[in-house]
């Protein structure tokens, strides 16, 4: 095939693509579908609301320390590792609960006290200085730190 | 004329990407209660093709709409054009495939719509691993928000815009025309000239090499220390072309916006309180480091670009010339009226056009843009 050749049946196969694509109305109103996606994404967009002003997700870590006081959310996973009075303490964030693992102190009462899960829960290693508890948010350990 | 193997792109085709950076530019420049407001008038042409176009050149139009966004304002090299370049796509998909599954029965609205919430979804799931982190959750209603309002807005713009304009229907019309008998196709690509790329400045040279350390780094000293870098350059550049300096509104408002949403969740040590919300340190160094980091990357980025930049390839020759009809579309001034915006963009495209229609373009560019 030469030069010439290929451009026909190129110049060919663009009008017969173009012919094959539909000539179209442009829409000029508003149809069944339109409302159909209207109302899913108002319901989508107040729907997103919920989450935000709803309990659960904003629980909070709070350990406090000769430090200072140290905040974490309860939803991330993370190993923190907190200087107190007489060592290091390692507190354990995982699938939404907390727990001591390790302490410098005798009795070990930090670990035995287990896994927090809900708001309100504690342990302390006392010697140590350290103070876990679970918050609802960041207002109540305002509060907190002002009644003690 | 001899054609190549690959299908050079159609008069329509390039003529809406153009039209639809200058739509960007009209978008920008419209008085609105909010200023980062938009209509989208951008997506107008999208929404055009949809109907118009078959799917490749459709998606095509997409394509070089989004990264001649990117050039014109100057982000090309930052994440804030693949943020772009993916809403545009995921949006462009959606309204492709609605409209496949209900052609008859949608309409600019919901198309509208739709392709606007895929956009903010995509930008935010995007936004959540480069941005803002885990407090990307109390972005997601004002993101969801943000497309409703956008998408109404659009849609009803559009269904006016398919009413009312002369120049859609007069458009239509010769691309049914230009399809029908393709000895009047003109190719554009074929009218406008090649023109040499120019090498790189020193600056836009330092700026590429801080872009690489800032990026590499990745630590809040190396961010804000680029920061300052890309914003010294930026000011020796405009001081040496003369023209307005930069003002350092924007990005102090985005660095400040970004910390904020880092600060609401709580990780670290407490440094203080304000107004009862704890400002821990994890959370403020995370804030400072993806809004430094952000903002050095984008100013990094419009030191480097310039769009008489030239890219490689076919893509880049495609780009520079739709840059290049941007420019000559902006020779005729247009004079938008915010209270009758859909005849004033209509009178403006009916000028244009019989300003620039193929063969006159022929003449206007053998005068301009050679040059």
């Amino acid at each position: 095939m030469n030069a010439e050749m290929t451009a026909a049946v190129a110049v060919d196969a663009e009008t017969n693509r173009q012919h094959a694509f539909p000539i179209r109305e442009f829409p000029t109103q508003i149809r069944w579908a339109d409302f159909a996606i209207l109302v899913l994404v108002v319901g989508a967009a107040l729907f997103s609301i919920i989450p935000i002003t709803g309990q659960g997700k904003s629980a909070l870590v709070s350990i406090k320390t000769p430090d200072g006081i140290f905040l974490y959310p309860l939803y991330e996973n993370k190993v923190i590792t907190v200087h107190g009075t007489i060592g290091d303490t390692v507190v354990i964030i995982e699938n939404d609960t907390v727990r001591v693992t390790d302490s410098p102190c005798r009795d070990k009462l930090c670990i035995l006290a287990g896994t927090l899960s809900k708001p309100g829960q504690w342990t302390a290693c006392l010697p140590n200085g350290i103070y876990v508890q679970i918050i609802n948010d960041a207002q109540e350990q305002e509060i907190d730190a002002v009644v003690k | 004329m001899q054609l190549s193997n690959n299908r050079e792109l159609s008069y329509t085709v390039l003529f809406l990407a153009a039209l639809s950076l200058v739509l960007a530019t009209i978008d920008a420049s419209i008085p609105k209660p909010i200023p980062f407001l938009r209509i989208g008038l951008a997506n107008l042409p999208i929404l055009i093709a949809l109907i118009m176009l078959p799917a490749e050149d459709y998606f095509t139009l997409v394509l070089i709409k989004s990264l001649g966004m990117s050039i014109i304002a100057g982000t090309l090299f930052s994440y804030v054009a693949l943020f772009s370049l993916a809403g545009s796509f995921a949006s462009a998909i959606i309204m492709w495939v609605l409209y496949k599954i209900f052609t008859k029965h949608i309409g600019f609205l919901g198309l509208a719509l739709a392709g606007a919430l895929a956009s903010n979804s995509t930008q935010l799931i995007l936004a959540r691993y480069f941005v803002f982190g885990s407090s990307v959750r109390f972005m997601i209603p004002l993101f969801l928000f943000a497309g409703l309002g956008s998408g109404i807005l659009l849609g009803i713009f559009a269904l006016q815009f398919a009413k009312q304009s002369q120049w859609l229907k007069r458009f239509s019309e010769q691309h049914i025309q230009r399809t029908q008998s393709p000895q009047t196709i003109t190719n554009i690509s074929t009218i406008l000239q090649e023109q040499p790329g120019k090498p790189l400045s020193v600056l836009q040279i330092l700026s590429l090499i801080i872009m690489a350390a800032v990026i590499l780094g990745n630590t809040l000293p190396l961010a804000m220390g680029g920061f300052i870098a890309a914003w010294t350059i930026a000011l020796i550049k405009t001081k040496r072309e003369q023209k307005r300096t930069p003002s350092l509104i924007m990005p102090v408002l985005v660095i400040t916006g970004i910390t904020l949403a880092h600060i609401l969740v709580p990780r670290g040590r407490i440094l203080m309180n304000i107004i009862g919300i704890p400002i821990t340190e994890q959370a403020l160094i995370a804030g400072l480091k993806s809004g430094f980091f952000l903002e050095a990357l984008i100013i990094l980025s419009k030191n480097t670009i310039d769009s008489n930049l030239k890219f490689p390839g076919r893509l880049g020759n495609t780009l520079a010339q739709i840059i290049n009809l941007y420019k000559l579309f902006f020779s005729i001034k247009p004079s938008i009226k915010s209270k009758a915006i859909i005849a004033s963009i209509d009178e403006y495209l009916l000028t244009i056009e019989t300003h620039y229609e193929p063969h006159s373009l022929t003449h206007y560019t053998d005068n301009y843009i050679i040059r």
